[in-house]
């Protein structure tokens, strides 16, 4: 029987609970935690409690925000025409570190899972509608994953969105940067070759995904 | 420690810590199996698009039974990716009440070499761009059928008479004469077109299956008859389910 202090039990409990954290991980960080500056760890115990009062959802976008609406949405810099579509907000900060979007941004909050009975009515989808009936929106793209869950909510979206007028893209599927043709699988590679686009690009070739939204 | 190479079909997975994923796959050799893929989330995985749901892959993995009931990937082929299927809101959703359907009645190592050939039929049809709902019906009923379920269509259960038969009871089994039917052993209300068009669902080629131009009032029987057997063997309905009735 182990005969840990209560309080250091209940930190453990605590910390097992995180992500990729077992056992002997969470030992690790508590007795680090035990052994950190006093500042460090009133600091970090602040920083945890401080995020659920103060991150909330962006009404618009549904992105996670301090500030509504959030500073995407009230960006005047930014082309409010061009709606990126991501699953999670992880993946809206993912594409803003490529630093080749400046669009805004919409965060479904998940994806239609048949196999786990998530559908449609499960997602943030509703306020997505509402901006392209606005008539502000010319392009939406969709940037789900390319798993099957993700293609399935793509297609959904796009069935729902292409009868309101906007232009509805889906981003590029195929060989990754740095990968070997030859060990790329059949469906990337077939992706790949579908979707493949003229090596000089021309003027309009570069704003090709802006005539989508103004056919 | 046992290694396997065969033809498998991914019914699902479940996302593990890290970048690691628990892959679920019908094969015809083994049966139901669940094995680790690691690394299967990252983009440049030698898994990425080969341990999608809905694809028949050539699976490569071992099994350490003395540590753990889950097998080891290792290797992982796709074959066919059933693409067309993959274009298609709706025929999506079905492949995906496929794949559900036998993650749910099939058990983990017991292997029906029927089962994998029907799901695979099955998959084959919506690809092939075979009536959705007829093709999913048709699955259901071949494998109930092929697990021991199969209903009598061809006698009452009751009295083994050939005589004309006109209703389906589920949890007798098969069919009712009109001479067996009583208030407390009654059933949904079957059309000979209905009955024929059941046994039509084991019968036919998958092709042909998918091809089926059933009547709208046959086509609402025999979809009734296949969900309420089905929810007679199942202990919930099925989640993909949901998602169809909102399509």
């Amino acid at each position: 029987m182990t005969r840990r202090p209560q309080s250091l039990t209940t930190l453990i409990a605590y910390l097992k609970k995180l992500p990729g954290i077992g056992e002997r991980t969470a030992e690790r960080l508590a007795f680090w935690l035990l052994k950190a500056p006093e500042d460090d760890v009133v600091g970090l115990a602040g920083a945890i409690a401080h995020i659920k009062e103060a991150i909330r959802f962006c009404p618009e976008c549904g992105g996670l925000t301090e500030e509504v609406p959030c500073a995407f949405c009230s960006d005047p810099k930014r082309d409010a025409s061009v709606v990126c579509v991501v699953e999670a907000p992880d993946d809206l900060y993912a594409i803003e570190r490529t630093g080749v979007f400046n669009g805004h941004y919409h965060v479904l909050q998940g994806v239609i899972a048949p196999l786990d009975g998530i559908g449609p009515e499960d997602l943030h989808i509703g306020p997505l509608e509402e901006r392209c009936r606005s008539g502000r929106v010319r392009e939406v793209i969709l940037a789900t994953s390319p798993t099957t869950e993700g293609e399935a909510t793509a297609l959904y979206l796009a069935r729902r969105l292409e009868p309101l007028g906007v232009g509805v893209t889906r981003i590029a599927r195929g060989v990754p940067m740095g990968g070997d043709i030859q060990y790329a699988d059949k469906m990337t590679l077939g992706k790949a070759i579908e979707g493949r686009t003229a090596l000089r690009k021309t003027k309009e070739d570069r704003e090709g995904a802006r005539d989508v939204g103004e056919r | 420690m046992p290694v396997y190479r065969e033809q498998a079909i991914v019914l699902g997975h479940h996302d593990l810590s890290g970048a690691d994923r628990i892959i679920i796959f019908l094969t015809e050799g083994r049966g139901k199996v669940k094995a680790v893929a690691k690394g299967a989330r990252r983009p440049k995985s030698r898994f990425a698009g080969c341990v999608e749901p809905l694809s028949l892959v050539e699976m490569g993995y071992f099994t350490q039974p003395q540590r753990t009931t889950l097998a080891r990937l290792n290797h992982s082929e796709l074959i066919e990716a059933f693409s067309s299927l993959r274009d298609d809101y709706d025929r999506l959703l079905r492949g995906f009440y496929v794949v559900e359907l036998a993650d749910v009645l099939l058990k983990e190592g017991v292997a029906v070499p029927a089962c994998f050939e029907h799901v695979a039929g099955a998959l084959r049809a919506l690809d092939e761009g075979g009536d959705g709902d007829l093709v999913r019906w048709g699955c259901a009923w071949r494998l109930l059928a092929a697990l021991g379920y199969k209903p009598n269509l061809s006698a009452c259960v009751v009295c083994k008479g050939e005589k004309t038969l006109e209703t389906f009871n589920p949890g007798l089994g098969g069919c009712l004469c009109p001479g067996c039917r009583t208030p407390d052993r009654d059933g949904l209300p079957l059309s000979a077109g209905a009955i024929d068009h059941l046994r039509l669902l084991w019968e036919l080629s998958w092709q042909d299956v998918g091809h089926m131009k059933p009547s709208g009032s046959i086509r609402a029987e025999v979809g009734r008859a296949v969900e309420l057997y089905l929810n007679q063997h199942l202990d919930r309905r099925l989640k993909s389910a949901e998602l169809l009735v909102d399509a």
